[in-house]
């Protein structure tokens, strides 16, 4: 990390192959489309490179600032998007965006209704359950108080599961 | 425990019910009350769907990463360090320039003092000049006798 902080590539490349297949998963899950979560990933790595003296060791993870930072990024291309796209457009992308990719990838029912819900809760349970932060990592990465992370979570989960007993009892 | 403080507890822990604040008592409701196995059996395909894809970046994104990396601007340097690093690396010019430092100040001294000299004459040139031109002032003005006639009724 260190070595990453004197602007050292090579140690930058270990530190991005440890983290890259994680960090793509994360944002491909967050973002539903492979070139929206491969911009994100890029982004935040040229982030990490260009501000690296900012980061404290001991202070938090390294891995936590990380998503840290690609939530950020997330959320300001979210906000920007939101501003440039009227909403019944934004709502049409969203679900063609959703057919294209249930059409590439063998999607489960979870990762459909994952996608319905909002963006910060979707981020909290990815973070929890796929990234297997604590929930006080979930707290700083997502910038909340520990009992909002937790709050946040416990909402999560309930509109998850259900959205996904809805799904059940419909094809019943 | 009732059903709607164990689902309450499923939202807050999740689906392993030991990492819940009274594992035993939830465990026991558990296992006599059909209602709740159902929600728990749903919180844990839907924990266990969340964890279990593993995803691989494409092969070229490190790549374009790396590619993408900008230069870091340098730091600011003295102007000394700078001149430094213009001579080579090896200590072998360290004599060397030692040796040259005082030959340079002496002739810089050197120097110096011949311009302090000719200073000095020009300093004595300019008495001169001044003492002449006061001379000339004096022999312009009239003389004594003819100052006395004019002041006689």
């Amino acid at each position: 990390m260190s070595a990453m902080q004197r602007q050292d590539k090579d140690a930058f490349a270990s530190l991005m192959a440890r983290h890259l297949d994680s960090l793509y998963g994360y944002a491909l899950r967050l973002t539903q489309e492979p070139s929206n979560a491969e911009d994100l990933v890029q982004e935040t790595l040229l982030r990490v490179w260009a501000n690296a003296k900012k980061y404290k060791q001991g202070t938090v993870a390294f891995s936590t600032w990380l998503h840290r930072v690609l939530h950020n990024l997330f959320v300001d291309q979210h906000r920007r998007q939101q501003r440039s796209v009227p909403e019944d457009t934004e709502a049409v992308r969203r679900d063609d965006v959703y057919d294209l990719y249930a059409q590439r990838q063998t999607k489960s029912q979870v990762d459909k209704l994952l996608w319905q819900l909002p963006d910060n809760q979707r981020a909290a349970l990815l973070l929890f359950n796929q990234q297997g932060f604590s929930t006080r990592e979930v707290a700083a990465i997502l910038g909340l108080g520990e009992r909002a992370a937790e709050s946040l979570l416990a909402r999560a989960r309930r509109a998850l599961r259900q959205s996904y007993k809805e799904q059940i009892d419909d094809k019943e | 425990m009732n059903i709607e403080t164990f689902k309450n507890l499923l939202d807050a822990h999740g689906a392993d019910i030991q990492s819940w604040p009274d594992p035993e008592a939830a465990q026991e409701f558990f296992e006599r009350e059909p209602k709740v196995r159902e929600e728990l059996a749903l919180a844990l395909t839907i924990e266990q769907e969340l964890a279990t894809r593993a995803t691989q970046a494409p092969a070229t994104l490190a790549a374009q990463i790396l590619s993408n990396l900008p230069d870091q601007p340098k730091p600011p340097t003295l102007l000394w360090r700078e001149l430094l690093s213009l001579f080579p690396k090896d200590r072998a010019w360290i004599p060397a320039a030692s040796a040259l430092v005082p030959l340079l100040l002496g002739f810089v001294l050197g120097l110096n003092n011949a311009s302090f000299a000719a200073d000095d004459q020009e300093d004595y040139y300019l008495w001169i000049f001044a003492d002449k031109l006061e001379q000339a002032t004096f022999d312009t003005s009239p003389p004594s006798s003819v100052i006395a006639e004019d002041q006689t009724p």
